[in-house]
């Protein structure tokens, strides 16, 4: 086993000591340790360090993973011989897995030591880290592991804690209804996400029987093969598009996207810092992480009619991504609870995210996710030391915390302005990364259909601005909204606000990994080129899927993005044109962020700050209507409220009274046949068979009576008997004779 | 003396029989059935002698001996019969037949 191997199977393993350590002191001495909180902040600390460890001598100082390292188990099987279907435990290890060990092992370290002091005094306080390391180990196990099986379990893990975690106030009930619908609204992306690995299954196990099908190098070398016309796909291709969509539904709810997102702002019912772990940095993530492993099985279908319009998954998932950036945008507008502003934020985003994906470039959805996590998280845990310290949510409770919280402001600020795309801030190189690839897209396939990402997302990163902004100034700016709370509020102590410095240092500087003038970047993006080496892209490019028709699909991964004369001359022509598209709008959406990044935070300074507590829009019919659209959540909720969750009941009371009456009568009518049937076979023992018995019996009786009677032993009577015998006998000798 | 035949013979002896064994069935008193006993023997003996007399060949005396051991055997008979009547009529005070019919028990 390579060390590299073993190092991640130790971070992966040292939470889950952790829990188990705690569990195991639950089990015996009935209770969670008290120093719950000290060995999960050990465990995860270890972790951390291997990872930072991994990812210097691997990844930063070692050049890069490549190829990854590979290591596997085997779990089960299934059947026997050749056509038995094999299932690894499979681990991989490339640059993405150690780029996405830092960010989980940070965070979560992070949250934790945030926790040691916002949980402090709460009841069921060791509880809590037990479940926050459970998490960790779950998440962690998501991103090691390299097969699809795998993957589900720990994605059913995470889910499960996040269940536990927003559910963590076990005495209030809105706490307990949001970790139902939490659960519930997963389940449908889950079955769905379940019935798409069957899809892959059902085709690949047909091919390639008695061999571990569902591992992600085998997953992409089917599909690899798919575009030379060869391999399990070919003749499935509606069953290829078909699993991936049902595996990106997995996502739509893992990621909160549209119309799936309506768990994640009730969400926030959680403590806080599980909505900056779980349901802003990590959890959420692991949808978009998800989909960029398996993006082969969403993209693969393009190979069939030549270009990237041809591959339908992909545009349900640019579609879904577009679509929930800018509603889930459009609804932090006008939200009132700090951190539900930021739940729509992180959909928002999110979407982003997944609409990068969908327009093909993984590598800045990764990228996006990797400097999202660090400057949501700082604003989420920056939101937690606010309402620590005036005990409110409601923005109406906050304002003028500028000079009380300066840390917790300026932690604040600067995850605010790289949200917001600001020059010299994360946020800029990455959103820009996605916007650009969404017009390079409009550019290059010259479609009007094909600008719609852009339209979309153009849109979102102006209202981010704005929202963003809104909220600090609502919450740090302008005269405090309630003077005894504000009076009382204070700056977080220090286990809260290191965090918060170490991550808005990362929100700063998490962008440069990826910087044109980045150490290492020679010829160009560092992170590109380190994602880029995964295993998946590198098969795509140079290994057999290396078709003209390939490449059209995956021709962002192959040209740096700022550097045009960078592609190789004996690249195809389509990478030419992708790489040439990409040129052309650079400045272009360079200048158009930083123009809607001004326009934003001048709109939101205008509205919260110059004119407070003015109200423009009450004024103007159309945007007040829109207004109370906004803050009934386009109505989604309440729909969903009065006509599916209503539906379903109704189909569950339907499935109830079938079971009543069907499948229930079904047994009681077999079982009042059965007893019908034995009251006969009673009736046939007790009458024919007794009865037999019984009869045979009687006679005997009736034939002794008769028998006793005639031996009265009279001496004459035995003569007159034998006298009797003698004259039948005479007569049968007469008549015999006779004859 | 005329020759009556064998019919005539086999119809005494039948009557004879018939005559004992009517006596043994109906009556109560031990005796009359040994009496009754008495003639069924003899009904069988003249059989014999009647048989001999008309089917054996000549010089063969087959039914005669057998008629003597007969009686001999009738006598044997008799006197062992008297000697358990004695002792019946000990046990029950009776000579009537009917009354010692502990043979069923």
């Amino acid at each position: 086993m390579p060390a590299p191997i073993l190092m991640s199977l130790l971070i992966v393993a040292l939470p889950l000591a952790a829990w188990t350590s705690q569990f195991l002191h639950a089990l015996f001495k009935r209770r969670l340790p008290a120093s719950a909180d000290k060995i999960s902040l050990v465990a995860v600390g270890g972790s951390l360090a291997l990872s930072v460890w991994l990812l210097v001598t691997e990844v930063l100082m070692g050049g890069g993973i490549s190829p990854a390292y590979v290591w596997s188990a085997n779990w089960f099987k299934i059947g026997a011989g050749a056509s038995a279907f094999v299932l690894d435990f499979d681990v991989m290890v490339d640059n993405l897995t150690v780029i996405m060990f830092f960010v989980v092992t940070l965070v979560a370290f992070l949250v934790h030591l945030y926790s040691t002091s916002y949980m402090h005094g709460e009841d069921r306080y060791p509880r809590f880290f037990h479940f926050l390391s459970l998490f960790t180990f779950s998440m962690l196990g998501l991103i090691v592991t390299s097969n699809l099986a795998m993957l589900f379990v720990f994605w059913e893990l995470v889910g499960v804690c996040s269940y536990f975690l927003i559910g963590f106030f076990i005495t209030k009930k809105s706490a307990g209804d949001a970790s139902k619908k939490a659960f519930v609204t997963n389940r449908i992306g889950d079955a769905c996400f379940m019935a798409g690995i069957f899809l892959v299954i059902a085709t690949i196990q047909k091919a390639w029987p008695g061999e571990g099908v569902l591992s992600f190098p085998r997953i992409w070398e089917s599909i690899g093969m798919l575009g030379q016309g060869q391999g399990p796909w070919v003749g499935h291709e509606t069953a290829l598009i078909a699993a991936g969509i049902l595996i990106f539904m997995g996502c739509v709810t893992k990621s909160a996207q549209f119309p799936l997102h309506v768990w994640l702002p009730d969400a926030m019912e959680g403590p806080t810092p599980v909505s900056a772990l779980i349901h802003a940095a990590t959890m959420v993530a692991a949808g978009v992480y998800m989909i960029v492993r398996t993006f082969p099985l969403l993209a693969g279908s393009g190979y069939l009619g030549g270009d990237y319009f041809s591959s339908p998954a992909l545009w349900v998932v640019a579609g879904i991504g577009g679509i929930t950036a800018l509603f889930s945008g459009t609804i932090a507008l006008v939200q009132q609870d700090l951190k539900k502003g930021l739940a729509y934020s992180t959909c928002s985003q999110l979407g982003y995210m997944v609409m990068a994906v969908g327009v093909g470039s993984i590598t800045a959805a990764m990228f996006h996710l990797f400097t999202h996590a660090f400057f949501k998280a700082c604003m989420f845990l920056g939101s937690g030391s606010v309402i620590h310290a005036v005990h409110s949510q409601d923005m109406k409770d906050m304002g003028g915390l500028r000079k009380k919280m300066p840390i917790t402001f300026a932690t604040f600020f600067i995850s605010c302005l790289a949200i917001a795309g600001t020059p010299f801030f994360s946020g800029f190189l990455s959103k820009e990364a996605i916007l650009g690839q969404a017009a390079a897209f409009g550019v290059f396939h010259k479609h009007p259909i094909a600008w719609l990402p852009f339209a979309l997302t153009g849109i979102t990163a102006l209202l981010t601005s704005f929202y963003m902004f809104r909220l600090l100034f609502l919450t740090f700016y302008g005269p405090p909204g309630d003077h005894h709370r504000h009076e009382h509020a204070h700056e977080s102590p220090k286990a809260m606000v290191i965090p918060l410095v170490v991550l808005a240092s990362l929100a700063i500087i998490s962008g440069g990994i990826a910087s044109p003038v980045a150490p290492g970047a020679v010829g160009g993006h560092w992170f590109q080129s380190r994602v880029n080496d995964q295993v998946l892209v590198k098969d795509f490019m140079t290994g057999p899927a290396g078709s003209d028709r390939g490449k059209a699909i995956f021709a962002e991964q192959a040209v740096h993005l700022a550097h045009e004369h960078d592609v190789p001359a004996s690249a195809p022509a389509v990478v030419h044109d992708f790489a040439h598209a990409h040129h052309a709008v650079h400045l272009p959406v360079m200048a158009f962020s930083l123009a809607v990044l001004v326009l934003g935070v001048g709109a939101a300074w205008f509205f919260f700050v110059k004119n407070r507590g003015r109200d423009f829009v009450a004024g103007i019919k159309p945007l007040a209507a829109y207004r109370e659209v906004l803050r009934r959540l386009y109505f989604v909720d309440e729909a969903y409220c009065k006509r599916v969750v209503p539906t379903v009941k109704d189909v569950a009371i339907g499935m109830k009274e079938f079971d009543k009456k069907v499948v229930d009568g079904t047994v009681n009518g077999a079982a009042a046949s059965c007893r019908n049937f034995a009251w006969f076979t009673g009736q046939v023992d007790a009458r024919v068979v007794d009865g037999s018995v019984r009869g045979t019996g009687g006679f005997m009786m009736i034939l002794g009576d008769f028998f006793r009677r005639m031996v009265s032993g009279k001496i004459q009577d035995y003569v007159q008997y034998t006298v009797l015998g003698l004259g039948v006998l005479l007569i049968w000798v007469v008549l015999a004779g006779q004859g | 003396m005329p020759d009556v035949g064998l019919k005539a013979y086999l119809m005494v002896a039948a009557a004879l029989f018939s005559l004992g064994m009517g006596v043994v069935i109906t009556r109560r008193n031990a005796i009359a059935v040994l009496c009754g006993v008495e003639l069924i023997l003899n009904g069988a003996a003249l059989n014999f002698v009647a048989f001999n007399r008309y089917s054996a060949p000549a010089g063969r005396l087959d039914g005669q001996i057998f008629t003597i051991f007969i009686i001999i055997l009738a006598a044997a008979e008799a006197a062992i019969a008297l000697a358990i009547l004695l002792n019946v009529f000990s046990i029950t005070d009776s000579v009537l037949i009917d009354e010692a019919d502990s043979l069923k028990e």
